[in-house]
């Protein structure tokens, strides 16, 4: 029996209006394949199509046939058969852990299936243990670090081992250390002649553990790619093109010419939520106007308390910062978010508004600067200007974010991950207004990140967090060390 | 050595919770809600005082409200006090009296059901023992996973909102606006792939695993507590 056969005709969520267009494809027993491409491409809608969640839950439509471990997931009968053969992995933790502790996540698939509660325990005790979880068993979820939650989503989707195992964008917001682990995961997983199917479109991470690797562009399955031709330059090259991330940076070696003055000056400063405790110890940097500093290091290593810090979020446990000149705690707030401005991860926290238009329009009031200006900058704004900023795509949540957050501070942008899910195509479009707003307008940037590529193509400096303290190393060496730990080279 | 004693389960508290409620809302006489109100209040303070402060203040400001109401709907009766031109009669006392005390004891009674039992056992005891249907158990259990997850959505979105130059606390309708247009956003999303994610998880299939309620000494105490209750509150009518 093949796990997954799929041969799609048409496919969408709407009446009329067709997201997937011919799309086929199968899966052997225990391989493992990768469906990637570009942002908008279909893949997530394949994954709803095959798994039957398109039809039975979201009122979408297929035309075609499915079968998966030898069901038919578009028939609702045979839907509710699902969960016993294939286990899921989604995108993000916080949308897919139910349960309050890490012991209730991993039994509640058991317990829908029927499981006696002996055989609950011992399978639970033995996932847990797996991922390094068995400690926190009973802890809240909440207490979990992210990698922890991502691991506890491993351990729910296997606990009834299923034969097939489906993992949507295993590696969004999950930093190299985090990567090096879902690797492993899928090693075990084909050591284990487990069928798994990848959507990713960071595929440099996986080219040597599939066997073969579909491309969605346009709701169409473009290439299949087998055997040698998955290592191929060319290969790269041409996904490169269409917006998938096939290989590591390249670094731009041109180095810019930076303005001599100083926006933001910190010294010896030290953060964290525990006098005790501190996260990080004796921070010492500045950022020098028009300049971008990355700043990297593995998750809740602190670049987010810093930058919160550094805005006057958090109070510091030591030390000073400096904005232009001023030290941070003699500057009103309405003048110190004037000179100094963070952005989320989750662009979402920065929308006050029901509707594009006025959003931009409430930040022209607040802040002086013109309608139209703004509007310039938003260049789909006129044509989703009634669209909800919350319903716009999250590349374009993304750009609006950085443009509200410019709008306040034209001299420094604080920016939390602003990479995290954005595929190759998506960052090149963050990449061109970064730059413009920095050469154009002068703006400095620190980000807080663990993305390869702004280290390559966009930063002038790099900063990195490791042991509680911070150290500058060149690119090279940022490099080496991301994409090093995630086992790319 | 009251470590060392099992609480009571999750079921007779909630069972215990909700006669007591009936029981409020059932009682009219100020001193039949006292025996209710003083005792789940003092209770409740004492084994909840130290995770559920906030109560406390709440209480208090009910208390006050109620009055202020009580001031406007039922100043009726002998005059028993006088602040120049406010005058304060007995029906107002009697009211903010009765309602404080119905608050008090239901309030107390909630105290003492969330201090002595955990998050996830109230769920498998209520969908096993209770046969409380698995849609609401699954709310309830996701809900308290939610909570802090929100808590931390807020402070986020706080600190958006002083960035973009916003009152801290929301006094106008469009302060509360900016707060719950990017919370409910998110929540619903986030609600959406949940849904999801239990669908594919063989939610529809489960099916409710009963169980005998458990019936020991530390229920027994909780039985003998609230029919001391009712005797003591209908004593005097008998």
């Amino acid at each position: 029996m093949e796990p997954l056969k799929f041969s799609i005709e048409k496919a969408g969520y709407r009446e009329n209006k067709t997201v997937l267009r011919n799309v086929c494809g199968k899966v052997n027993e225990g391989e493992t394949i990768l469906i990637t491409g570009p942002s908008g491409s279909g893949k997530t809608t394949l994954l709803l199509a095959i798994t039957g969640v398109l039809t039975n839950l979201l009122e979408g439509w297929v035309y075609g046939k499915i079968s998966i471990a030898g069901i038919n997931p578009l028939n609702f009968a045979e839907f509710t058969k699902i969960p016993k053969f294939v286990g899921t992995v989604l995108q993000d933790p916080d949308k897919q852990l139910a349960m309050p502790t890490p012991w209730d996540e991993v039994s509640f698939i058991l317990e829908n299936l029927g499981y006696s509660e002996d055989e609950i325990k011992e399978r639970v005790s033995t996932a847990l243990s797996r991922f390094g979880l068995f400690e926190k068993a009973f802890e809240h979820i909440e207490h979990l670090s992210g990698g922890e939650k991502r691991r506890l989503t491993f351990a729910s989707a296997i606990v009834h081992q299923p034969p097939i195992l489906i993992l949507d964008e295993p590696t969004a917001s999950v930093d190299p250390w985090g990567i090096r682990e879902i690797k492993r995961f899928i090693r075990e997983l084909k050591n284990e002649e487990t069928t798994t199917i990848v959507i990713e479109h960071k595929i440099k991470y996986f080219l040597d553990d599939v066997d073969k690797i579909l491309v969605m562009n346009s709701g169409k399955l473009e290439k299949v790619i087998e055997g040698e031709e998955i290592y191929s330059r060319k290969t790269a090259d041409e996904l490169i093109k269409i917006g998938i991330d096939a290989r590591p940076p390249i670094v731009e070696s041109k180095e810019r010419r930076i303005d001599s003055e100083i926006v933001l000056e910190v010294d010896s400063l030290e953060i964290g939520y525990n006098e005790n405790k501190p996260l990080i110890r004796d921070i010492s940097f500045d950022l020098r106007k028009g300049e971008i500093v990355a700043l990297i290091g593995p998750n809740g290593c602190g670049k987010t308390t810093l930058l919160k810090t550094l805005i006057g979020a958090l109070k510091p446990l030591n030390g000073t910062i400096k904005i232009q000149g001023q030290e941070i705690n003699r500057l009103k707030r309405n003048e110190r978010f004037r000179r100094i401005f963070y952005v989320p991860q989750q662009p979402d926290y920065l929308f006050l508004e029901s509707t594009l238009m006025k959003e931009l329009s409430i930040t022209a009031k607040k802040t002086g600067k013109s309608l139209e200006e703004l509007i310039g900058l938003v260049p789909w704004a006129k044509k989703l200007g009634n669209e909800s900023p919350y319903r716009l795509s999250f590349g374009q949540r993304r750009w609006l974010s950085i443009i509200i957050a410019w709008s306040y501070s034209t001299s420094i942008l604080l920016l939390d991950e602003p990479t995290s899910g954005l595929d190759y195509r998506l960052f090149t479009e963050l990449k061109e207004i970064i730059n413009t707003l920095r050469s154009r307008k002068g703006t400095s940037f620190l980000v807080a990140t663990h993305d390869p590529r702004i280290v390559a193509e966009l930063a002038d400096r790099v900063l990195f967090v490791r042991d509680g303290r911070l150290f500058e190393i060149d690119k090279w060496n940022a490099i080496s060390i991301l994409e090093g730990v995630a086992d790319v080279f | 050595m009251f470590s060392r004693i099992r609480k009571p389960t999750p079921t007779s508290l909630f069972i215990y919770a909700l006669a007591i409620t009936v029981l409020a809302f059932a009682f009219k006489d100020i001193r039949q809600l006292a025996v209710i109100g003083l005792v789940n209040g003092f209770l409740g303070i004492y084994l909840g005082l130290r995770r559920y402060k906030w109560i406390i203040l709440l209480l208090l400001l009910s208390a006050w409200g109620t009055f202020l109401n009580a001031l406007a709907v039922s100043n009726t009766g002998p005059t028993l006090y006088q602040f120049g031109p406010i005058t304060i009669k007995e029906g107002a006392i009697h009211a903010t009296i009765a309602i404080t005390l119905r608050l008090t004891s239901i309030a107390g009674a909630a105290l003492i059901f969330f201090a002595l039992t955990k998050p996830r056992d109230i769920i498998r005891y209520l969908e096993s023992e209770l046969r409380i249907p698995k849609g609401i158990s699954f709310a309830i259990a996701y809900a308290i996973r939610l909570f802090p997850l929100m808590q931390k959505d807020y402070r986020e979105i706080q600190i958006a909102r002083m960035e973009r130059g916003f009152r801290k606390t929301p006094l106008s309708p469009s302060d509360i606006k900016s707060i719950l247009l990017p919370l409910l956003s998110l929540g619903y999303e986030r609600a959406i792939w949940v849904g999801i994610a239990a669908e594919l998880r063989g939610f529809r299939l489960r099916e409710t695993r009963k169980r005998k309620p458990i019936f020991g000494i530390p229920e027994a105490f909780i039985l003998t507590l609230l029919l001391l209750q009712v005797i003591l509150a209908l004593a005097p009518y008998m």
